[in-house]
């Protein structure tokens, strides 16, 4: 028997007994073994842990085999606290650092019987949308080593991608968890801002942020998404809501679902394969019973500007606490602001300095006005255009990105070019909508492309509901890289 | 549009020591991007209040009630420069 790696088939299994976790996480390690030197996912890799927890687990006897992730391994991004773990979120400014308590999502997961193996290669703090800005290392998708994973996820991305692991967090500020999933053909899936909580996620810009599931497939991604989520009084935008829908028994049909693409989604500025590729993903759910209609979304063009400038913004902000006083390396100046200024030059890479400086720029005195408030004013007309939008649709399609993965060190030298890959995924940041990535073909027989549906605010049970029944009706079946069909000869 | 003294005082107002030569090739990058960032500008936004939370909820603040924190020791755990207790930072006061 091929080893399972779907979440919800482990957990079965785990709970009846015909897989021990223990079983679990060996084979989860020597996969990791494998595969580690291809993709370079993982920053750390916590075995012993790993393994003890899983003893804990079969220790317990019944107690806890209900839990939602009984006996699942989780990677997580290298932004999200786990105590007894190192945690750079790949910049050298952290070096060192091990955070003292865990995340709110790491204690849920826990209480589900999930298992966390390590940490997650990232763009520094978030900031990059191809991995390549990891201060530590480059990661590769599993597609291609010659090719980026996506960022800022991209390590969380790889490894669910390549079978590695069945799940993993990570986290979405402008589409860090849909393009990666998109470029590596996984699925990713951006929570509703406010339906899982920060606390314990090292904050990029605060407004955006939003951590959510990577897996191979949308059951794994409910499943995780549904340990996650839920009201945490540790962070002040965490939404108080009711137990929501029961993400275990969607139904898979769409019918009578008004499905909107947006005519700026699909326009010449998109690759033409990713466009042909996403019309025939759209006939598909057509064919499975939504119906299909073109509509008009004139500030999509705007959002990549409103989004630099008020994530920059708020990142200069939350990116100040990193003077070296209380974590992470310190290079002493003449005096403690020359101190701030030699760590903080020294510990961050360019692209974070160059964030840093663009939000610093459009806050400051005598820049604000034009630059930050404006952004935040075209924010709410970005978002009442989805208001809108939603009169008139259930949901919205288009891809998750203008273009497939690119090579590694492609596009690097041209901040511009980079930021420009996230053109159709900070929409629904800004407007703070759920959002899923899925599978939906390869170009070139090795890129994989993403279908984007974005749901109204809070309608995250719909949006999976549809994912669902699009990875079930589909007929390409799912995107497997070969490297992971290697993974079952031993 | 974005000359060098604007970004040197950027970089300044950041406490970010940058030397002089990245100080230039930053300019010309933030101007680039700037450009296309202004795009913007051209949005009649007279009538519109901006918007600085997606979903516009009230912050939910917890009860204010003592509750026991991390140990000292956790939190100072993570730097060389920890004495008694305390973090050691350059002299602020003369």
């Amino acid at each position: 028997m091929s080893f399972p790696f779907s979440a919800d088939r482990i957990a079965g299994l785990c709970r009846s007994g015909q897989l021990s976790p223990l079983e679990v996480v060996n084979e989860t390690l020597r996969r990791i073994e494998r595969l580690e030197p291809r993709i370079e996912a993982f920053l750390h890799v916590d075995s012993r842990g790993a393994r003890a927890r899983a003893r804990k687990l079969e220790g317990a006897g019944s107690a806890g085999k209900d839990g939602l992730l009984y006996g699942v391994p989780v990677a997580v991004k290298d932004n999200i606290c786990v105590k007894g773990m190192p945690q750079t979120c790949a910049s050298r400014i952290l070096d060192g650092y091990q955070p003292p308590y865990d995340a709110f999502v790491v204690e849920r997961i826990e209480a589900q019987g999930g298992i966390v193996v390590g940490k997650t290669n990232m763009d520094e703090f978030g900031m990059g949308s191809s991995t390549e800005h990891s201060a530590v290392k480059k990661s590769f998708n599993p597609w291609g080593r010659k090719l980026i994973p996506g960022g800022s996820s991209g390590g969380s991305a790889a490894a669910v991608a390549a079978r590695v692991v069945p799940l993993a967090l990570g986290s979405d500020t402008g589409g860090s968890i849909r393009q990666p999933a998109a470029m590596c053909g996984a699925v990713g899936f951006k929570p509703t801002y406010g339906t899982v909580s920060r606390f314990g996620l090292t904050a990029f810009a605060s407004s955006l942020d939003q951590i959510g599931p990577m897996a191979a497939d949308v059951r794994g991604a409910a499943l995780l998404f549904e340990a996650i989520r839920g009201h945490d009084p540790r962070d002040s935008t965490s939404l108080s809501l009711p137990a929501g829908d029961d993400l275990s028994r969607l139904p898979d049909d769409l019918d009578g679902l008004r499905i909107g693409v947006p005519a700026q989604y699909m326009d010449d500025r998109i690759d033409a394969g990713i466009t042909g590729l996403i019309r025939g993903s759209l006939g598909e759910l057509e064919e499975m019973g939504a119906s299909i209609r073109e509509i008009d979304m004139p500030l999509t063009g705007h959002a990549i500007a409103v989004y630099y400038l008020v994530a920059t913004a708020e990142a200069s902000s939350n990116l100040a606490r990193y003077d070296g006083v209380r974590f992470g390396p310190r290079r002493e100046g003449d005096d403690v602001e020359a101190s701030y200024a030699a760590t903080r030059n020294q510990g961050f890479g360019a692209e974070v300095k160059r964030r840093i400086m663009l939000g610093t720029f459009a806050l400051s005195a005598g820049y604000h006005e034009d630059w930050y408030m404006k952004a935040l004013k075209v924010r709410r007309m970005i978002r009442d255009e989805f208001r809108r939008a939603f009169r008139e649709v259930d949901l919205i399609a288009g891809p998750v990105s203008p273009l497939p993965a690119f090579e590694v060190d492609e596009r690097i030298a041209d901040p511009l070019a980079m930021y420009l890959t996230d053109s159709l995924t900070v929409p629904a940041s800004l407007a703070g909508l759920p959002a899923v990535s899925l599978p939906c073909g390869l170009l070139e027989g090795r890129k994989p492309v993403g279908l984007q549906v974005i749901g109204p605010a809070l309608k995250d049970g719909l949006v999976l509901q549809a994912a669902r029944a699009f990875e079930k009706n589909r007929k390409g079946g799912a995107l497997i890289p070969p490297l992971a069909d290697a993974l079952d000869e031993r | 549009m974005i000359e060098k003294k604007t970004v040197r005082h950027v970089a300044k107002l950041a406490r970010l020591g940058i030397g002089e030569k990245e100080l230039e090739e930053y300019a010309a990058q933030l101007e680039r991007i700037l450009a296309h960032l202004s795009s913007i500008s051209e949005i009649d936004t007279e009538s519109v209040a901006p918007l600085s939370h997606p979903l516009e909820t009230e912050g939910s603040l917890r009860e204010d009630r003592a509750e026991p924190s991390l140990p000292r020791s956790a939190l100072t755990a993570n730097t060389r420069h920890a004495h008694e207790g305390f973090y050691r930072v350059k002299k602020v006061l003369e």
